[in-house]
């Protein structure tokens, strides 16, 4: 099908753009990479009354490196940023994570604040943005404010994100530890669908391999990616199966995972489990390995 | 055949390829072959089942850019409703008239500027409709449904068509039958998925009354009649033409008939000619589909683990209308119910049953993934229960090597094959023994790992005469007679003794240009660059009959024996012309690299020289030699007779066989399969090009891997499609594909189809599905009853959902 | 600032195979469709509309990317390759002989999409092959034709 009509205005400047937004409100829909907006219209599931394409201002198509964090503007191309990040092993879970979204010819397109405004709660952006304590700068005519990961998500499809309000960037925050480990594992149907259950994981250990940190997130199997509490109960321990398969069982059985075609809640639940454990071993393998590294130098 | 070929069973590359990849192939939607095409955008129902109680078009009308509304009453007005292939009353026309029965069904038709114009007015059409509870079940006839859930008045319980055969003794052999197992099955809707999705474009001549309609039909042509007489003109007035490239069909565009109607009727009415490209959700929820099926298998065996009798009792969800050549689904089989077995009993109780879901037709494998899912599945159950290998199972039953031709107790004529020896290959190819011994010891925690195999006879070249099993025998008699399995080609010379070929196989993506090509240089003993072939089809120019069109793998069998005796017919000819100008005897003559030679020698005559001298000197001809170099060949293979008086009918002309052996890991936490490898063996007679056999069968098995593991068309109860986009519908990508995929050929010559050649596209589709779940239930240890095997469902055999369910053994 | 109300035609201009094009079209306009219906390039196949089937891939500045997943109107300015504008450069004919004799052509209509993504990177390692192939859905061949072709691409420019 085709999309239905609207109006079209392209701001060149983000003054232009949230004054439009101020302007019509909910009427609008900002256009940035489209790859899930322009299905949906082309389906005229959606049919917006005004599309404002911020494609033209350039201000927030920037990558810049900031002191505590790595901003990446709204416009950034998820192939950018992953291309950006291809070689640092700091950002090595947004890479790993990254590398499950669609496909490469929707990544050239898709951007990283679409991703994450959209709010998708099985996609793989804002599972890594929550997991990774990131912070969204959103602009309006009244100023810029930014909010923290944990809050931004509000249900499937919804942020706090407010009608006259632009996200203008997303700030990624650098891991504190560089003997930080990362892992992320997904089950999707096929390569490259959405996560049936996904897991982003971050973890640090000391020199006896104990845990001394834990950050688990969870995509797909409810309203909003999921971080998950609790994982301090590990701290000090090491790794065993045994330990992580009991916490992890504790932990999904508190999940309230939707139905669909792919899975039911309990089958949801049993697949989140397992992507939190092989993320959490695939972490906890990475961290060991850094440690390693370090007593060989 | 001429043992000199040079190019018939060489691995040729295509002589489509070059267009086609450099984006200058001609499909549907980039035609416009008349001047003031308009557009046409289709109102579909909402609803699985509900009265129309009224239509508002007047808003709509009023739209930018609008031609022309018309409602299902103004257009089915137009119309008589298609000729279907049942005795039960059911009236199909290719939109809803006063009652919607499947969602998606065409409503009313916009025809504006543009598309997107005519998309604009679909939502200004105001439809104000009584729902009615929906039909969604198959297995319920005799259970006297509810009146509200009857689709069409006079129709009993939904059941479009039933029927019962009974072939030996079966109900006696069950009774004395050492062991008896009974399980049911459950195949599901799936359908094709071309990546080009059907269109139409129609032209009416008001003067003369006649229709041309292009669109990406590819057959089977009998449904030109049907067409014409849905439009209530006689045949000569509807021109039906197919591009000469198709984007895939694996059988699911023969249903774009209907719409080929629909338009026409259309264009009638809004007085232009009318263009109407289908979108993707249209083609999910509207197009076709393959039927599902649930069929509940006995099978009776003695103590050695001989099958002795077999019944079965199938039941297929045929969708809201039965729509020709429905419902063909349950006989194309007929004649190999019984697979590659030697079993002398057998009962078949049949049932077509209407349901509000999408009406169903030919998907790639059609006919044979219903059957073979369940009785490759019911052999290695069997063998378990016996405790040998299922290997050995089906080597006790096979039809032994030297009984060929082969007479199957429902009347199919096996012509060639040697099953043990394609068995022992596929054996040895996959190193089935050394992995069957080391699969235990693989399996770790979470993961099993198991081995499976399908044995598939493989019907190619369908006879036309099966669909009227759908009658008994008395309405039979009152009908006439229907047989054959046909094909026309036509091969022309030019003045210059420019060759050209002229196709009615109406390829989709197969490559008969390129085979054609082999085949006529061969004959004629010309480069293949000298023969051009045109695979357009046209019904008013091209040589074609009822059975023409790509569909039951019929070109290699049916098509290239057509295209091969044309070529001979024009070789023959030019030979005679030959024999009388060298006075010599035409017995002394060959054709070689063009020219004519005399025994050994070669003459001063070449292929050029006659034809021209046919062209330009008519005059001159000697008698008993027209003028023209223009031969079409009209061949239909042997053996395919009308249905007996007794119901038996060999439904095929020919029957290869292939094994296709699967070895997966399973993880018992996630239900996740992965497939490690796939063997396949293939009996498929004489490989014409083995380049595109290999192209067919890798095809064929993503296809059947796509039904095992991830296609299915889910409805609701209330009838909604959940699985109408590509999202939600998954089609295997090349991820899902096995790295190792191993490809085998036994060729058994035949000698049913002049060149050798038997079908083999289909086979693949029709032995995945079992020979996956026979490999996933050897690394369970739980039997499998059905498809997709989804993750979740695979979870749920390991870990019941609820109380365990016992095994009624 | 550039605006459109409702019906309103925009104008834009876009390089199309090298060629600069200037047309007042709706809009909401599909990139898919601009190039088939306004500018004749039907070479680029519409398969699915929802981003799904890949055979509208066009290359976007270079980056193979949906052509009906874009508003014509968005890439006002922009570069656009279409399978006619590829077939023109010197790689093409390399990569038209290995899906030939690789036999990773059927029906064809998948074919001018996923020469989009062969050549829009060049210097795809095998896994990065993988991961642009499975954003192309073909039911033809399996795959297995299209994949040899293009390894073989591969693996004679790791050769070179």
């Amino acid at each position: 099908m085709k999309p239905a009509l609207f109006d079209y205005f392209r701001p060149q400047n983000l003054p232009e753009a949230l004054s439009l937004l101020d302007e019509f409100g909910t009427d609008a829909k900002i256009l940035a990479g489209g790859q899930s907006l322009i299905p949906l219209m082309n389906m005229r599931l959606a049919q917006p009354r005004i599309i404002i394409d911020i494609n033209g201002i350039a201000e927030i198509g920037q990558i810049r490196e900031k002191a505590e964090a790595l901003e990446v503007g709204a416009l950034v191309r998820q192939r950018a940023l992953a291309r950006y990040v291809h070689t640092d092993g700091m950002w090595e879970l947004l890479r790993l994570g990254m590398a499950h979204i669609g496909h490469p010819q929707t990544r050239n397109q898709g951007t990283v604040g679409g991703s994450i405004a959209h709010a998708d709660p099985s996609a793989e952006l804002p599972l890594l943005f929550l997991t990774m304590d990131g912070e969204a700068e959103i602009a309006s005519l009244r100023g810029n404010r930014k909010v923290p990961a944990e809050q931004f998500f509000q249900f499937v499809f919804s942020t706090v994100i407010q009608p006259h309000e632009l996200l203008r960037a997303v700030h990624w925050k650098r891991p504190a530890s560089k003997t930080a480990g990362f892992g992320f594992y997904e089950f999707s149907r096929r390569a490259g669908d959405f996560a049936m259950a996904a897991a982003a994981a971050i973890v640090e250990i000391d020199a006896q391999r104990r845990f001394t940190s834990i950050r688990l997130g969870l995509g797909g199997v409810g309203p909003t990616p999921v971080l998950v509490q609790g994982g301090d109960m590990l701290y000090g321990r090491t790794w065993s199966d045994n330990l992580i398969g009991s916490w992890l069982e504790d932990v999904t059985k508190g999940l309230d995972p939707p139905q669909d075609l792919a899975a039911n809640p309990d089958f949801r639940r049993r697949l989140a489990g397992a992507a939190a454990h092989k993320s959490l071993f695939s972490a906890y393998q990475s961290a060991n390995g850094k440690w390693e590294g370090r007593t060989h130098e | 055949m001429q043992s000199d070929s040079l190019w018939i069973g060489r691995p040729v590359s295509r002589v489509e390829d070059e267009r086609l990849i450099r984006g200058q192939g001609r499909f549907i939607a980039d035609m416009n072959p008349v001047p003031g095409i308009r557009h046409a955008a289709i109102l579909r129902s909402p609803h699985a089942h509900a009265v129309i109680r009224s239509i508002d078009i007047n808003q709509a009308l009023g739209k930018r850019g609008v031609v022309g509304i018309f409602t299902g009453e103004m257009i089915a007005r137009e119309l008589d409703p298609f000729p279907v292939g049942v005795s039960a009353p059911i009236q199909y026309y290719p939109i809803a008239r006063s009652k919607v029965r499947y969602v998606g069904e065409p409503v009313a038709v916009v025809v504006a500027e543009s598309r997107y114009l005519a998309e604009d007015a679909l939502s200004d059409i105001i439809v104000q409709y009584d729902a009615l509870p929906s039909s969604m079940d198959i297995e319920t006839p005799g259970t006297h449904l509810d009146p509200s859930v009857l689709l069409h008045d006079g129709v009993l319980d939904n059941v479009a068509n039933h029927r019962v055969f009974e072939y030996g003794q079966c109900g006696r052999e069950l009774q004395i039958a050492d062991v008896v197992l009974t399980h049911r099955f459950t195949y599901p809707r799936n359908t094709a998925v071309p990546i080009e999705t059907y269109g139409v474009i129609a032209a009416y001549e008001p003067g003369t009354d006649y229709y041309t309609v292009w669109s990406n039909f590819h057959g089977p042509f009998t449904l030109h009649s049907v067409m014409a007489h849905a439009l209530k003109i006689s045949t000569h007035k509807l021109r039906l033409l197919s591009p000469g490239d198709i984007g895939g069909s694996y059988g699911v565009k023969s249903a774009v008939y209907p719409y080929a109607v629909l338009m026409a009727v259309v264009s009638r009415l809004s007085g232009c000619p009318v263009k109407w490209i289908e979108d993707r959700l249209e083609h999910m929820q509207a197009s076709s589909s393959a039927t599902a099926r649930i069929t509940d298998v006995t099978m009776g065996l003695n103590s050695q683990g001989k099958i002795t009798a077999l019944k079965l009792v199938q039941y297929d969800d045929v969708g809201a209308y039965i729509r020709a050549p429905e419902p063909a689904t349950l006989y194309r089989t007929h004649g190999n119910l019984t697979g590659a077995y030697d079993i002398r009993n057998l009962t078949v109780e049949n049932y077509a049953v209407m349901t509000n879901r999408v009406p169903t037709g030919l998907v790639r494998g059609y006919g044979g993934p219903q059957l073979y899912f369940p009785l490759e599945r019911m052999v290695d159950i069997a063998a378990r229960h016996f405790g040998i290998d299922p290997a050995e199972m089906r080597r006790r039953n096979f039809i032994r090597a030297g009984a060929f031709p082969y007479t199957t107790i429902s009347g199919g004529i096996y012509d060639s094959g040697n099953y043990q020896a394609v068995l022992d290959q596929a054996l040895e190819t996959s190193e089935y023994d050394r992995f069957r011994g080391q699969k235990t010891a693989m399996s770790s925690r979470s993961i099993r790992y198991g081995i499976g195999m399908a044995a598939v006879v493989e019907p190619s070249g369908s006879n036309m005469g099966y669909v009227s099993l759908a009658f008994t025998p008395d309405e039979r008699a009152k009908q006439w007679p229907k047989s054959g399995a046909a094909a026309a080609a036509t091969v022309a010379v030019d003045l210059l003794g420019g060759i050209t070929v002229l196709l009615d196989s109406v390829p989709e993506g197969q490559g008969h240009e390129t085979v054609a090509r082999q085949i006529v240089a061969d004959v004629l003993t010309v480069p293949m660059e000298a023969v051009r072939v045109i695979a357009e089809m046209d019904t008013a120019t091209r040589a074609w009959t009822v059975s023409s069109g790509s569909y039951s793998s019929r070109f290699a069998s049916a098509g290239s024996s057509a295209i091969y005796g044309a070529a001979q017919k024009v070789r023959d000819k030019l030979l005679a012309l030959a024999a009388i100008k060298l006075g010599a005897d035409v017995s002394t003559l060959r054709l070689r690299e063009g020219w004519i030679w005399h025994d050994h020698r070669k003459t001063v005559w070449s292929l050029k020289r006659l034809a021209g001298l046919i062209h330009w000197n008519p005059e001159e001809l000697p008698e008993g030699i027209g003028a023209g170099v223009y031969e079409s060949c009209y061949f239909t293979l042997p053996n395919v007779a009308a249905p007996s008086t007794d119901d038996r009918i060999n439904s095929s002309a020919v029957y290869g066989f292939l094994v296709d052996i699967v070895k997966l890991a399973v993880d018992i936490e996630t239900g996740h399969i992965q497939l490690l490898d796939y063997t396949t063996v293939h009996d498929a007679g004489k490989l014409l090009n083995p380049l595109l056999a290999q192209g067919q069968i890798h095809g064929g098995m993503a296809f059947g891997i796509g039904s095992a593991l991830y296609e299915e068309m889910v409805y609701d109860e209330r009838g909604q499609l959940l699985t109408g986009s590509l999202m939600d519908y998954l089609v295997p990508t090349a991820g899902e594909m096995p790295e190792h995929l191993n490809l085998g050929h036994h060729s058994t010559p035949t000698d049913s189809t002049p060149l050798g050649a038997k079908g083999l596209g289909e086979g693949n589709v029709m032995a995945a599905g079992a020979a996956i779940a026979n490999a996933l239930a050897d690394a369970l240890g739980v039997e499998v009853f059905n498809l997709p095997l989804t993750p979740q469902m695979v979870f749920h055999l390991v870990h019941p959902p609820h109380e365990k369910e016992v095994d009624p053994k | 600032m550039n605006k459109w109300m409702h019906d309103e035609l925009a104008v834009v201009t876009m390089t199309v195979n090298g060629h600069v094009y200037r047309r007042a079209i709706e809009p909401r306009l599909l990139l898919s469709d601009f190039l088939r219906d306004e500018l004749g390039l039907t070479g680029t196949h519409v398969g699915c509309e929802q981003g799904l089937c890949g055979a509208c891939t066009v290359l976007i500045d270079g980056a193979a990317a949906r052509s009906c997943l874009n508003l014509a109107v968005s890439l006002n300015g922009k570069d656009i390759t279409t399978i006619e504008g590829i077939r023109k450069r010197p790689q093409f004919p390399a990569i038209a002989q290995s899906l030939s004799r690789h036999h990773g052509v059927q029906c064809g209509f998948c074919t001018p999409g996923i020469v989009a993504s062969m050549i829009s990177e060049e210097e795809a390692t095998q896994e990065e092959m993988d991961d642009l192939l499975a954003g192309h859905l073909c039911r033809c061949t399996g795959y297995v034709g299209i994949r040899e072709a293009w390894k073989d691409l591969i693996q004679k420019k790791a050769g070179e």
